[in-house]
């Protein structure tokens, strides 16, 4: 199942890529110019791609295709929602508010008791702070 | 009442002004560590730090030949806070299409240091002066393989400025920055490089590498016997330089209170020594010079770029 | 002989040992945290060094640099997040290691190991060090491009289960290479008119991305024990230093590795991380059990971490007999060395003889003195592991993102380490090699850019990657590497 969705995806990928790449001009035969590279490895992506989904739709067909994993999906999704937010809001209110917040929720939703998450991530978020902020004299805002 | 108002709002300026700086500067740097900008950058602030009595913060932002550094530069807010390194490419971005932005769109603070290009060759080679060399090109026009830092950079400009004023065809070859590009000439997989004589040194003093010419007005105090390309007729003065620069509309008491600290970390004996061992040439003009000749520069590329790489 | 004894007392001075010591603290600090690598560190601590003696500020620096590239592996072994790039190939074995209760072992060996690594590669400066400095030179775009074919042989290898997978998967990595200027004309590929992604994606953020965060995610979603406080690894970590015969047993494997560390060392741009990877590959040839490899192999630990350690000799002596930076700390070094009136290149070896006598010495110190306080640091470290899962899984996250940020203060690099990490749990899930990709991302725009000097070189003719003696024995040999990585794959 996994193949079959990862050689379609780069399939309809490579198609992209060799649209965008036909824009970029190709060089001369001997001098290849800026769009003779993304051209072919597009093409090698579509070939093998394609070699890929005949694989996979043989082992669908003969129904010896492997599951879909199982597992925690919608842990899974409220942390990459949570970093998704962290990342957007980065550069607006406070960072050390910010990654606070982050870090706790992440706790909470991977099912940490409240009072070790928030303990864990008071510490975490200052500590980043002082380190990057004041050692590495990383930007923060 | 309206006037006690302005006074007390002028007083008030002046005592808040008097407190700058009062927390740490950032500085922000247009290049990866450990090349030539990112050496000066770190060097001039650690000795302004000194001398302002605030930590200065010096932070790498790099991509698109410092366009991203300086587009951050000029957005930052003008309180005298964020300042930041400015190289030739300041006069560059613009006419490279990478950013809309030119020296105009900044507050300049000075300039710090100029580095010619330089025509070098195998010491090995048969030529012995740029003329030699200039005449065999003639002869084989698009043979000659001439090295350089990067497409558009500005060591490419050089060879590309150099083929103009001669009238010869080279063979221009970008390497990932200059030192691979010598690495190549030392190899001999290349004919020439028209990189910074800082980068040649080593393998000029060992021998096995010639400066044929320097392409600026003066010639360069680290290798004084080597004449520059006027001297030799040939019109072309390609050099890259760097300074500091503080975004547009900074007050200016707080400009003069940097511009003499970093004057004075200019003047000391440290950096001095630091410049001329670097092999750059200590080369001070004060902000309103500096925005003179980078707008200068910033209309030749705008000339130049265009025609030279068909832009 | 005197310059010799000048050289190695104004090593061993105490003051220079202090400063030694500093700097190994630094950088095992800096290098175990993802994304601040070797690099920033010895330039954040190269302005400090002016105000110092020579051999006070080159111990600190070159204390930094060795320790920074060994503890690079820490990470590589105990969150499955390459430290540094330098440590890339560390992850295949090392933490395959850990999820099988082994982190102390592996941790010992990476310390061992990658302070063999960095002797030999001292020896060979040394004993070897012009004829190498020679052979670096004779590398133009033709051999770099073969070169990188070679590293590119190893993408079966590290394909995991499906070769087919695997080859895709490196291909979509070379793609994200492309992004940005064009290494020779300079036009905009792929940019959509941003200014962000001109100098393309940067390298750090997608491997911290697809390792890290992928990791992380992937954790959460199969809810594994694998880093929690299991009784039974927590009674194996407490072994950190491998035996005797454990060493004596990965010796074979760490010679021929450290010997390609020191040849990719010397070349000029080509670094730890292409060393480690091809060290990691090309060693299985000499094996005990090259099945083993991927899987938590000793051996193919040992390989990775002495390769990496290696190449700071060749870059050290491709730096100090030719002045030119073998990688970007030699690049940062070289500047260090002006400041203190020495002019890296030939001459250096003879008006400067007790400078690089005393370069020398401090470098095999520096190895000494990580081995030292290694073993004590990666043991203190493995306490880590027995935090409960929510802190281990909070701090990687953010250590992740700060880290990738720090690099150039990019708000959209953040972006970067969040869309590699969603990408890199997917990929789990379906089974799709990462080591492939991160191969491309480092090998791909090499190949390139090469390939194009050199055909621009040779007027256009292909020939010119059979006809050079080098350039030939390297797609010999990567025709070599590329059969019998499939013929295995074949048998098992």
């Amino acid at each position: 199942m996994g193949d079959l969705i990862f050689s379609l995806v780069s399939i309809a990928y490579s198609i992209y890529l060799l649209v965008e790449s036909s824009k970029l001009p190709a060089g001369i035969a001997t001098i290849p110019g800026p769009g003779f590279f993304p051209r072919l490895i597009a093409s090698v992506i579509l070939v093998l791609a394609c070699l890929l989904l005949t694989f996979s739709l043989r082992r669908f067909f003969k129904k010896t295709t492997t599951p879909f994993p199982k597992g925690r999906w919608a842990q899974v999704s409220l942390v990459l929602i949570t970093i998704l937010l962290y990342v957007l809001l980065w550069g607006r209110c406070n960072f050390l508010l910010n990654t606070f917040l982050m870090l706790f929720s992440i706790h909470i939703v991977t099912g940490s008791k409240w009072y070790m998450g928030l303990i864990g991530s008071a510490v975490l978020s200052i500590g980043v702070f002082l380190l990057f902020g004041n050692v590495f004299h990383v930007l923060f805002f | 009442m309206r006037r006690l108002l302005v006074f007390v709002s002028l007083v008030l300026a002046t005592l808040l002004l008097a407190a700058y700086p009062d927390k740490p500067i950032t500085f922000i740097i247009q290049a990866a560590p450990g090349g030539a900008s990112d050496m000066v950058s770190r060097t001039i602030t650690a000795i302004a730090q000194e001398i302002l009595k605030v930590p200065i913060n010096c932070t790498n932002i790099t991509g698109a030949a410092g366009a991203i550094a300086m587009k951050r530069l000029q957005t930052s807010k003008p309180d005298g806070y964020t300042m930041g390194y400015v190289p030739v490419e300041l006069s560059m971005v613009k006419a490279l299409g990478y950013a809309d932005f030119g020296p105009e769109d900044f507050d300049l603070l000075m300039r710090i240091m100029v580095i010619p290009a330089a025509l070098t060759v195998r010491a090995d080679s048969p030529w012995k002066t740029a003329q030699e060399f200039i005449e065999y090109v003639k002869t084989r026009p698009g043979t000659v393989t001439v090295g350089n830092s990067g497409p558009g950079s500005i060591w490419h400009i050089a060879a590309l400025s150099l083929e103009k004023a001669a009238g010869i065809k080279l063979v221009h070859v970008p390497f990932d920055g200059a030192a691979p590009a010598v690495a190549a000439l030392l190899g001999g997989h290349i004919t020439a490089v028209t990189v910074s004589p800082t980068e040649v040194k080593a393998g000029v003093e060992s021998g096995q590498l010639r400066i044929l010419a320097v392409m600026s007005d003066e010639r360069t105090p680290l290798f004084p016997d080597v004449p520059t390309m006027k001297e030799l007729g040939y019109d072309v003065s390609i050099a890259a330089w760097g300074g500091l620069a503080l975004p547009k509309g900074v007050d200016p008491e707080v400009y003069k209170i940097l511009a003499d600290a970093f004057k004075k970390a200019y003047d000391s004996e440290t950096f001095q020594k630091f410049l001329l061992d670097r092999g750059m040439t200590p080369a001070y003009l004060d902000g309103q010079k500096f925005k003179e000749f980078a707008v200068a520069q910033y209309n030749m590329f705008m000339e130049l770029i265009p025609k030279a790489l068909g832009k | 002989m005197q310059q010799f004894v000048q050289g190695f007392l104004q090593a061993i001075d105490p003051r220079a040992i202090i400063y030694l010591l500093v700097g190994t603290f630094s950088g095992l600090i800096i290098g175990t945290l993802p994304g601040l690598t070797a690099t920033m560190a010895v330039a954040i601590i190269t302005p400090l060094t002016f105000w110092l003696s020579p051999n006070e500020g080159l111990a600190m620096l070159i204390g930094v640099w060795n320790s920074a590239i060994f503890s690079g592996g820490i990470s590589a072994i105990l969150i499955n997040t390459p430290g540094t790039p330098a440590s890339i190939a560390s992850t295949f074995d090392g933490f395959a290691l850990t999820k099988k209760g082994m982190a102390g072992l592996a941790l010992g060996i990476n310390v061992v190991f990658s302070c063999v690594g960095g002797i030999l590669g001292i020896v060979a400066l040394i004993a070897v060090g012009f004829p190498l400095a020679k052979f670096a030179l004779s590398f133009g775009p033709a051999e770099y491009f073969t070169l990188a074919i070679f590293g590119l042989s190893t993408m079966v290898a590290v394909s995991g289960k499906s070769i087919l997978k695997g080859m895709i998967a490196g291909f979509l990595g070379f793609s994200i290479a492309l992004i940005g200027l064009d290494p020779i004309f300079g036009s905009e590929r792929f940019t959509f008119g941003r200014m962000e992604l001109l100098g393309g994606i940067s390298f750090i953020p997608v491997m911290i991305g697809l390792f890290g965060i992928g990791e992380v995610l992937s954790q959460i979603f199969t809810k594994s024990r694998t880093m929690s406080a299991d009784a039974r690894i927590t009674t194996q970590l407490k072994r950190v230093v491998p035996t005797f015969k454990e060493v004596k047993d990965l010796t074979p494997v760490a010679l021929l590795s450290s010997l390609i560390g020191i040849v990719i060392g010397v070349i000029p741009g080509a670094g730890a991380d292409i060393a480690g990877l091809v060290a990691w590959d090309q060693s299985r040839r000499i094996a005990k059990r090259p099945e083993e490899y991927g899987k938590g192999s000793l051996e193919g630990l040992a390989a990775s971490t002495t390769a990496n350690n290696a190449c700071l000799g060749g870059a050290l002596t491709t730096m100090m007999a030719l002045g030119l930076p073998g990688d970007a700390v030699t690049a940062i070094l070289i500047g260090a060395f002006i400041i203190y009136g020495v002019q890296p290149g030939p001459i250096m070896f003879r008006d400067h003889a007790n400078f690089v006598y005393m370069v020398i010495t401090l470098m095999l110190l520096a190895n000494v003195v990580f081995l030292a306080v290694g073993f004590f640091f990666s043991k203190i470290l493995t306490k880590f592991l027995s935090l409960p899962q929510s802190f281990i899984w909070a701090t990687i996250i953010i250590l992740s993102l700060v880290g990738s940020y720090a690099i150039n203060n990019s708000a959209f690099d953040l972006m970067i380490v969040f869309l590699s990490g969603v990408l890199g749990f997917i990929f789990r899930l379906l089974d799709v090699p990462l080591g492939p990709i991160v191969l491309a991302l480092i090998l791909g725009p090499m190949a390139e850019a090469n390939m194009r000097r050199a055909l621009i070189l040779s007027g256009g003719s292909f020939t010119t990657f059979f006809t050079r003696p080098i350039s030939l024995v390297l797609l010999i040999l990567s025709a070599v590497s590329l059969l019998t990585s499939v013929l295995r794959k074949r048998k098992s």
